[in-house]
């Protein structure tokens, strides 16, 4: 057996390897960084840093744009992706393939959707097109990722449950989405993680590094620091970014673990 | 089965961790303490005026002198140590073009027999060894002595439509029907070799002959020919950039490993490792517009090169910084180019984007030693705030230097701690030039306090005047001085943006309708062309400026020269605002009415990377650029002037002493609406709310 558990180890040494040397001493090196006064002067600060962007107008403005978008158009784009997937579900097998024209999006090149996002949204004053660009871009994803867990469901257990008298809501609030839990997790996850991607288009879109405030979000508070060379602020953020995001993962794991079958 | 032990997983990653920080720390390469030499005294050599020179293996060099019937021999300290009394005389010098020292032995160009004659050292006996093969025009360029072989490349005269369609002119490459020989000192067999587009040769080595050459489909090249093995290396591109491509004869200093060459027009020695073919380094300037052939040769590590008729032996290690870390790289931001002299340097450029710059110094690379900036460019401040730099306190001369400079550029120099953090290698700043008389006769005065506004409207008053000459140039880009200008006096107050006030608005509205473009530009081309004399150009350049009543200006505008021929063809002739006295100067308008401001002026400054390994080898690089700092006053940045000045001069003077360093805030933070606006696309209120708004989040995020 020990030798059974020497050749597990070695054998998860190379990608072990590859996340020490690209994930793990970078991320030290970014807590090194937000605990300093800046990269060339070294001076260790502690704390100084994380209260400082804590304090800071715009960074309280930019956590509360980034929670917002991941509060309220996260929920929207996973469920407007179950539902797409329920339907596409339904539909005969020719008509599935209708599931290709949601990838579209994702082949289109973000500078021309925003252009064409321009003309649809002159003189919004609001985060609709940011979102909306945001759900533009994901949605094809998500719905592939759903449609493909539909997919491995075993239609016996469907079978089986409405001989027991289950139908509609019931069968996918009692199978299906139990079911299928982990990729909802994984897309709401993705979904997290590809808020914080819509930087692109949000920058694009309002042509600079400063949008209208309901659309300043960290990335802006993170990419402005980077040009001001305030990587401790940068860091600082940073840090605080992924502890935010370390708690979501933790949440939907617990999630995963109650209800997952 | 036993259980997975996650402990001793965590335990097996974290030393993983700390060995991978350890490797990554240990690969840190040493630096390598750069070597220098003493400087060896330049030679003289007193001899006669020099019509033809050669240098042999142990630094003797031979001459043929003007009025001289016999080849003078010189030691390495330039005493002459005999004469060879030569069968036949040297035609008082002027008989032979060419001199290459062999094995006991001259070779020469014979102007009379036509050919290439070989002298024997101890005797003087010549001997016709190779004939030409033409009776015409037959011009021999370099000749070298390699292997007991004779190398040399002449010219014959060509057909003009043959020449034009061996060339190819749009990539520098002119053929006049250069050929390769090499021919055998013993047997006097003579063989042409295969070297299609040969612009030079020379000796690289004992065995050694580096050609110099143009290839259609890859440009410049250069390979080299072993005439041991009589096989040729691989070409190697050069960047069609250098001036290597304009050299007019070249040498091959075999103890640096570089070739030695004269720039295009300038006389200015330059050096480059030919393996790697992409830094220039200037090193020498000898004073003279063209080095011709054979007046440039290199022996044991010095250059011998004929300037007057005179032989001057300079050691090339004196003159040539090479460091074993390789070159000094410079980065920059376009606009702003490095323009220094490299200075003996080996330096090369890279042009960069300011994000490349912001990661660089935040992953701390150490590939670039340099960065050149404008402080126009807003990571300028951000270098300065956050300590980005190393500090140049010890670079010798740079307190003399700055301490001679204006006090804000000295000021903008340094940081809050007292480091020095950047060199200031020049100074921009718009200015007015105008024309008292005109400008009465027009209804304009701009001799006391002027507002923007008001310049606007003396602008605007000239500028539709019912007249086919309007009497004022004027640059559209003085809106975005201005915009500095309020910026940098008025524009942040206790670190609050302040663009809603009555002073912004006063401005933004004169400044509105700034996109007509006034000046008669065309036609001082059109009158150009007619103009047969240099008499005439001057007339046509003096009449184009006499006509303009006043206009804004930048530094470059006052030293530019107009008036250059196309095709170098026909009379040509330069000027500058400079050059003309009938021009007064003065500073910029004044946002608010009779406040003292100062002009935005911008820095273009070198900064020495803190991370660099060369960091050594760039402080010296800098220090050389200090000493010539010190050397040459400039009306731009001293602040005392010694030398004589024009009036003109003068009042640039005054106006530059009256300036400050403008560091840049991001064009986006306000530039866009501001710009936007003056195109008419958003109104007064919009573009101030939006700049306030983004000036705002940039001062306080």
């Amino acid at each position: 057996m020990k030798k059974y558990l020497r050749k597990c180890r070695l054998l998860l040494l190379p990608s072990l390897l590859g996340i020490a040397v690209f994930y793990v001493i970078p991320y030290l090196r970014v807590i090194y960084y937000s605990m300093i006064e800046n990269q060339f002067s070294r001076r260790f600060v502690g704390l100084e840093n994380y209260q400082k962007v804590l304090s800071n107008t715009y960074f309280q403005l930019a956590q509360k744009n980034s929670l917002l978008l991941i509060l309220v158009a996260v929920p929207i784009l996973v469920a407007a992706a179950l539902v797409i997937s329920i339907l596409l579900n339904r539909l005969q097998r020719k008509w599935r393939l209708l599931r290709i024209a949601f990838v579209f999006p994702m082949l289109v090149p973000t500078a021309s959707i925003v252009l064409v996002w321009r003309t649809v949204f002159v003189g919004s004053k609001s985060v609709l097109p940011i979102y909306g660009l945001f759900w533009y871009k994901n949605l094809g994803l998500l719905v592939i990722l759903i449609s493909a867990a539909f997919s491995t469901l075993d239609a016996s257990v469907f079978e089986a449950a409405r001989l027991e008298g289950a139908s509609g809501l019931v069968l996918h609030r009692k199978i299906t989405l139990p079911l299928i839990f982990p990729t909802l997790l994984f897309t709401v996850l993705l979904g997290v993680v590809y808020s914080y991607k819509v930087f692109r288009e949000s920058f694009l879109y309002y042509g600079g590094a400063y949008p209208p405030d309901h659309s300043y979000t960290l990335q802006y508070y993170m990419n402005n620091h980077f040009l001001k060379l305030n990587y401790q602020n940068l860091a600082s953020a940073a840090v605080m970014t992924s502890l935010i995001l370390y708690v979501i993962v933790w949440v939907g794991v617990k999630l995963q673990r109650k209800y997952a079958v | 089965m036993g259980r997975f032990d996650i402990h001793r997983l965590f335990f097996t990653f974290g030393m993983l961790v700390l060995f991978s920080t350890l490797v990554l720390c240990g690969c840190k390469k040493k630096e390598k303490e750069p070597q220098r030499a003493e400087k060896v005294p330049d030679v003289q050599y007193e001899t006669g005026k020099v019509t033809a020179f050669c240098v042999d293996a142990q630094g003797k060099i031979y001459t043929c002198e003007e009025g001289v019937e016999n080849i003078n021999v010189y030691d390495a300290d330039g005493k002459k140590l005999s004469a060879i009394a030569v069968e036949g005389g040297t035609g008082a010098g002027s008989r032979y073009s060419v001199l290459c020292a062999g094995k006991d032995a001259l070779y020469v160009s014979d102007s009379v027999e036509m050919g290439i004659v070989k002298i024997d050292i101890s005797t003087g006996a010549r001997e016709l060894i190779y004939a030409t093969p033409t009776q015409g025009y037959w011009n021999l360029l370099d000749m070298v002595v390699c292997n007991d072989s004779l190398f040399f490349m002449y010219r014959i005269l060509l057909d003009y439509a043959d020449q034009q369609m061996m060339s190819d002119i749009e990539a520098g490459y002119s053929y006049y029907g250069e050929t390769v020989v090499c021919l055998d000192t013993g047997t006097k067999e003579a063989k042409e070799l295969e070297v299609s587009g040969v612009k030079r040769l020379c000796k690289k080595s004992e065995n050694e002959v580096l050609f110099f050459a143009y290839e259609q489909d890859q440009g410049f090249v250069y390979r080299v020919y072993d005439a041991k093995k009589k096989t040729y290396s691989a070409e190697y591109e050069a960047d069609p950039e250098l001036n290597l491509r304009w050299s007019s004869v070249m040498a091959f200093d075999d103890n640096i490993k570089r070739l030695i060459y004269p720039a295009a027009n300038d006389g200015q020695l330059r050096a480059i490792d030919i393996t790697k073919l992409e830094s220039e380094i200037d090193f020498y300037n000898t004073g003279l517009s063209y080095l011709g052939t054979n007046s440039l040769q290199c022996v044991n590590g010095c250059t011998y090169f004929a300037v007057d008729g005179k032989v001057t032996k300079i050691d090339n290690s004196s003159y040539i910084k090479i460091t074993e870390n390789g070159p000094l790289k410079i980065m920059f931001i376009e606009p702003v180019y490095p323009s220094a002299e490299a200075m003996g340097h080996e330096v090369v450029t890279k042009k960069s984007e300011t994000e490349e710059i912001a990661m660089k110094l935040l992953a701390g690379d150490s590939d670039y030693d340099l960065l050149f900036l404008s402080s126009n460019d807003p990571i300028a401040e951000q270098i300065r705030r956050t300590g980005a730099f190393e500090p140049l306190n010890a670079i010798e001369g740079i307190e003399t230097y700055l301490g001679s400079c204006f006090d804000y550029i000295k000021e903008a120099a340094t940081a809050e701690n007292g480091a020095i953090w950047m060199l200031p290698y020049e100074i921009d700043t718009r200015l007015l030039v105008y024309q008292p008389e005109l400008c009465k006769k027009y209804g304009v005065n701009l001799s006391g306090d002027l507002t923007y506004p008001e310049y606007i409207r003396y602008r605007d008053l000239l500028a539709e005047l019912d007249s086919e000459e309007k009497p004022v140039f004027y640059s559209r880009l003085v809106w975005w001085t201005a915009l500095s200008q309020y910026i940098m006096n008025y524009g942040v107050v206790n670190g609050e943006a302040q663009f809603d006030t009555q002073q912004f608005r006063t401005l933004a509205l004169s400044l509105k309708n700034l996109d007509r473009l006034y000046g008669g530009f065309e036609k001082l081309i059109q009158d150009f062309s007619t103009a047969k004399t240099d008499e005439e150009l001057w007339e046509v350049v003096q009449g184009y400026y006499k006509s303009y009543a006043f206009g804004d200006v930048e530094k470059r505008e006052l030293e530019q020269k107009v008036g250059i021929r196309s095709n170098n063809i026909g009379p040509s002739f330069t000027a500058g605002l400079m050059d003309f006295d009938f021009f007064e100067v003065r500073k910029l308008p004044a946002i608010a009415e009779g406040a003292d401001e100062k002009s935005p002026a911008y820095a273009y400054f070198y900064v020495i990377n803190p991370n660099s390994k060369r960091k050594k080898e760039a402080m010296e690089y800098l220090a050389d650029i200090t000493g010539t700092l010190i050397q040459n006053e400039s009306i731009y940045r001293t602040k005392k002037l010694t030398g004589e000045y024009s009036k003109f001069e003068k009042q640039v003077h005054e106006v530059y002493a009256d300036a400050e360093i403008y560091f840049a805030y991001p064009e986006d933070v306000y530039g866009a609406e501001y710009l936007y606006y003056i195109k008419g696309m958003i109104d007064l209120d919009e573009m101030i709310r939006e700049a306030q708004r983004k000036f705002t989040i940039y001062l306080k995020e």
